[in-house]
């Protein structure tokens, strides 16, 4: 069994942005989302997930508010910002170039 | 368009800097919060709470490591880091008060003693000159066979400038003084400089007010113009702007005022103050003459010519004027110096005496790294398991170096006033008679005191840091934390820094000693006369009243009678220089009849009663009589040296001695003296004041006399006798300059005895430090080794085997360390013997005792602890294990 490959640079910027821009959460549930989402294919581990959660707020990208979690304890939620949502469509169009252009190479037959 | 970003990321971002504690409360928060919830799930799972929550835990991988990941990524990180690192630094060091009261004093001796000498010796060595552009400033002097400072006569400054290919303007200069008197004001002596047109273009220095001479105003017959000194200007005027203009009375003609200078220019340390100066305007006879040498030269070099090329190049230009012209000594040559404002003796023993206190540094910084040493050896547990729970080496060497850092700049902080106090205290206490030597804490006193400061905290910091951070995590955990003996590493260091610390003590303790003693010796010489009870003052013969020769004999011999008539004086003498008030200034090339070759030779010209005023004493033939008077056989006293030099197992008596040039007007020799000197002049030697030569007053006269006396009682009161004894002979006569003997040479080794002062100080403190040092280290390290000293005990060995085995160890490293320091300071008097030929040899007596002081400290250092080691019950030992 191979291992799961490491995310591409980045794009761990890119699938937090994008879970977030569905619906504001706070950091666990997204690490559910992420896993729910992307399968046992791509494999984030907690400890990455904060320190990136935090480099995206300290960019001003996504915002985060203290809130009370629907089990009653308070909570860290994270939304998206305006910015933020113009950057992940800039970036998910830079994201969607690159992969057709990767598949188009890919897709050469050897002769 | 991402503009709006910042509109979040700034707030986010402030907060983070600003509110730390707020922010690391929601990092815990979160991840509890996080925590919490996969426990829940995991719990749901059917895991038990237990499983649960470790599972929690692992996933995320270590909260620690993910809090500190986070934290990179918020900014500045470094600086609140480093903030963090001082906070924790001052706690540590507050927890540990020995230590850092220890290394505190430390660098505040070390540092303080530097910034200290630097800031005395900063003005003489290292301050550039203040005129633009200095390096392209020399001195140009004449050689001669006896002399490597000979000045230039005004012929051969003439065809100097008009024909060198390698200065932008070459000056000359002659020291002059002059007798200023307004109508109905007491006459007063000014301190003037005569100086070519172009004086102030080499030098760069534009008036501050009015205009600077020029070559116009030097021409031959020029209508007289004098510049002011803004010191003078502010004395004598009030700083008053309409002095533009006025005429001046000096020595008895008028000129005109055109210009004041800046303030300060007329205090380079070089010539003392000034108060004017003004023109040559040379005659056509004085242009023309090769013989009288009486100036000196200062050149601006063309940009890009180098001092050496100067040289070659005034040497060529000396040839050929030697082979155009007959009268000129063609033994001589040109010889062109960088204008520094020290003599180079000077200087270099200054340099010297840097070194050393460098070196005091060097102590207290090995002082400080094995402090730090201790410190990290008791602290690498606790370094161990930062480590091991996830905090980074490089971390912990900073911390280490943040340590040593807070403390070489809180140590720095209190060395900088202590420094600016020291200072003003040698510079009211030494300096005091030396108007043109301030010392003052300036900018770059400042900066290097500072520099001083973290460099010392690098170097103790750094090593042991590293050493530290070397050890490997699992050793030192596995090791016992009151171990039996140190790591390899670090012990072998420490070794070293024992070695190094003898070493270093006694190399100071080498240079200073034969320094110290050197200088000592130096103002101690036996000068060849006695100050004692000799009274000097100053007498400018000038105006219409003294214009004849014979006018001014008249007045010598009033005026000696009268003075000898003085109650409480037992003798009384008029000469010619201001010896000793100064020491020799007036020297004269002469040639000696038969011999070709010219000499150079002190020339003084006194009274008969001189010799018995000094108590020089008589070796040889007669001192002057009152006979010896104008018209009768020219007749001259000369010094054992130059009878013996030129006379070798001869009798001089009766030899001529005359000037020279086609015109010699021989005198005869009539009787030897002992040498003269005086201790200013002992560090440096002056060849041309080797041969001393005396002529009667009465043959030759001059305007500008000195008066000396001899008395038992109160010098004061002799002054006041004195000043009334000459206004009895002419009312409008000056007198002044008036100095005892002892006090003009008190002045004159001023900065010779400040400098031994200060160098025995240095060394003093350099060997406490060392001694300090060394006892800490050795008693440290031979503590750490009780476990083991009590281990050996138990089994059965001696308390003298157990003595001897720590002894033999220390014996081992203080003789290498004495190795290392007798290398060194052999090494250190060669430099210093080629530095300062005359300086005599260290007294063996006192090296002896330092080096036994030194390894007696050592020894101690050993024996104490392994002794009170050997004391213990072996068992309390093991039991402590």
């Amino acid at each position: 069994m191979s291992k799961p490959p490491d995310l591409v640079q980045g794009t761990l910027d890119l699938l937090l942005l994008k879970i977030l821009a569905l619906e504001p959460l706070h950091g666990w549930a997204i690490s559910q989302r992420l896993k729910q989402v992307s399968g046992d294919e791509l494999q984030v581990s907690d400890g990455s997930l904060y320190p990136a959660l935090h480099k995206l707020e300290l960019a001003g990208w996504i915002t985060a508010e203290w809130k009370i979690s629907d089990l009653g304890r308070r909570a860290k939620f994270y939304s998206l910002t305006r910015a933020g949502r113009r950057y992940l469509d800039q970036e998910t169009a830079h994201w969607q170039r690159l992969t057709s252009a990767i598949s188009r190479v890919l897709a050469l037959k050897e002769i | 368009m991402g503009w709006r970003r910042w509109l979040y990321a700034i707030p986010v971002r402030l907060k983070a800097l600003v509110r730390r504690r707020h922010v690391e409360q929601d990092l815990d928060d979160e991840l509890a919060f996080h925590v919490a919830m996969q426990t829940r799930a995991n719990a749901r799972d059917g895991m038990s709470d237990a499983e649960a929550s470790r599972r929690a835990r692992m996933e995320i991988g270590g909260i620690e490591q993910v809090k500190e990941r986070s934290r990179d990524v918020l900014p500045l990180r470094w600086a609140r880091d480093a903030m963090r690192d001082v906070g924790y630094s001052l706690r540590s060091l507050r927890k540990s008060p020995r230590f850092t009261i220890a290394a505190v004093l430390t660098v505040v001796l070390g540092v303080g003693a530097n910034a200290t000498l630097f800031s005395v010796l900063n003005p003489l060595l290292f301050k550039p000159l203040p005129y633009p552009e200095p390096e392209r400033i020399v001195t140009v002097f004449r050689t001669s066979p006896q002399s490597d400072r000979w000045p230039h006569s005004m012929a051969n400054y003439v065809d100097h400038r008009a024909r060198n290919t390698v200065f932008e303007q070459l000056s000359a200069v002659n020291a002059e003084h002059v007798s200023f008197a307004d109508p109905g004001q007491p006459a007063e002596r000014l301190f003037a400089l005569r100086t070519s047109g172009n004086f102030f273009a080499v030098f760069g220095v534009a008036p501050f007010m009015g205009r600077a001479f020029t070559d116009a105003d030097d021409q031959t017959g020029a209508e007289p113009v004098v510049v002011l000194s803004y010191g003078f200007w502010q004395r004598r005027f009030n700083g008053d702007a309409s002095v533009i203009g006025r005429s001046m009375r000096l020595d008895g003609g008028h000129a005109t005022v055109i210009g004041v200078m800046p303030r300060d220019f007329e205090y380079p340390l070089f010539w003392g103050p000034i108060d004017l100066w003004r023109p040559f305007a040379a005659s056509a006879e004085l242009l023309r003459d090769r013989g009288n040498h009486f100036l000196r030269e200062f050149g601006r070099l063309e940009p890009g010519v180098t001092p050496a090329e100067a040289d070659a190049a005034m040497k060529a230009l000396d040839r050929q004027l030697a082979a155009e012209n007959t009268n000129l000594d063609g033994r001589g040559s040109i010889r062109i110096a960088g204008l520094t404002i020290v003599d180079p003796v000077m200087r270099r023993i200054s340099t010297f005496a840097f070194g050393l206190t460098f070196l005091v540094l060097l102590i207290a910084c090995v002082n400080l790294a094995n402090l730090q040493l201790a410190r990290t050896a008791v602290r690498a547990r606790e370094f161990a398991i930062r480590g091991a729970i996830g905090g980074d080496k490089g971390r912990l060497l900073r911390q280490s170096l943040t340590d040593s850092l807070v403390v070489s700049i809180v140590g720095g902080a209190i060395a900088i006033p202590l420094s600016f106090w020291c200072t003003r205290l040698i510079a009211s206490r030494q300096f005091a008679n030396l108007p043109d030597v301030r010392v003052v804490l300036e900018p770059a006193t400042l900066a290097f005191a500072f520099a001083c400061a973290v460099l010392t905290g690098l170097i103790f910091g750094a090593v042991p840091a590293w050493l530290a951070s070397r050890a490997d995590i699992n050793d030192v955990l596995k090791q016992n934390p009151k171990s039996m003996t140190a790591g390899r590493g670090p012990q072998r260091f420490r070794q070293g820094l024992i070695v190094a610390e003898i070493a270093f003590a006694l190399i100071i303790l080498a240079g200073a000693v034969s320094l110290v003693r050197g200088l000592q010796r130096i103002v101690a010489i036996d000068p060849g006369w006695r100050a004692e009870g000799v009274l000097a003052a100053r007498l400018n013969l000038v105006g219409p009243d003294y214009a004849q020769a014979a006018q001014r004999r008249t007045f010598f011999e009033t005026l000696s009678n009268r003075v000898a008539d003085i109650p409480g004086i037992s003798s009384a003498a008029v000469s010619s220089s201001s010896v000793p008030a100064r020491p020799f200034d007036t020297s004269m090339a002469l040639a000696v009849e038969g011999r070709s070759d010219p000499i150079v030779a002190f020339n003084e010209r006194a009274t008969p009663d001189y010799f018995a005023t000094l108590r020089i004493p008589l070796r040889r033939g007669r001192l002057f009589t009152p006979d010896d008077r104008f018209g009768r056989t020219p007749v001259m006293v000369i010094n054992e040296t130059m009878a013996r030099a030129l006379w070798p197992g001869e009798n001089p008596i009766g030899k001529r001695i005359g000037n020279r040039g086609p015109n010699p007007n021989w005198r005869e020799i009539v009787g030897v003296v002992g040498d003269i000197t005086f201790p200013s002049f002992g560090a440096s030697w002056r060849v041309d004041i080797e041969f001393q030569t005396y002529q009667p007053l009465a043959q030759t006269g001059t305007a500008f006399v000195n008066v000396l006396v001899r008395t038992d009682r109160e010098p004061d009161a002799i002054a006041s006798e004195l000043r009334r004894v000459v206004s009895a002979i002419d009312r409008d006569l000056p007198v002044y300059d008036l100095v005892t003997a002892r006090a003009a040479e008190e002045r004159q080794t001023a900065s010779l005895r400040l400098l031994a002062n200060v160098l025995g100080a240095f060394a003093v403190l350099g060997l406490v430090l060392a001694a300090i040092g060394i006892f800490g280290v050795v008693s440290f390290s031979t503590a750490q080794r009780a476990g083991e000293l009590g281990m050996r005990m138990a089994l059965g060995a001696r308390q003298s085997v157990v003595l001897w085995l720590v002894l033999e160890q220390g014996v081992r490293l203080i003789i290498l360390g004495v190795l290392a320091g007798l290398a060194g300071g052999l090494v250190l008097g060669r430099v210093l013997s080629s530095m300062m030929p005359n300086l005599p040899a260290p007294e063996l007596g006192i090296m002896l005792s330092a080096y036994t002081f030194m390894v007696s400290v050592a020894l101690a250092a050993f024996f104490i602890p392994a002794w009170k080691a050997s004391k213990t019950n072996p068992m309390l030992v093991l039991r402590h294990e």
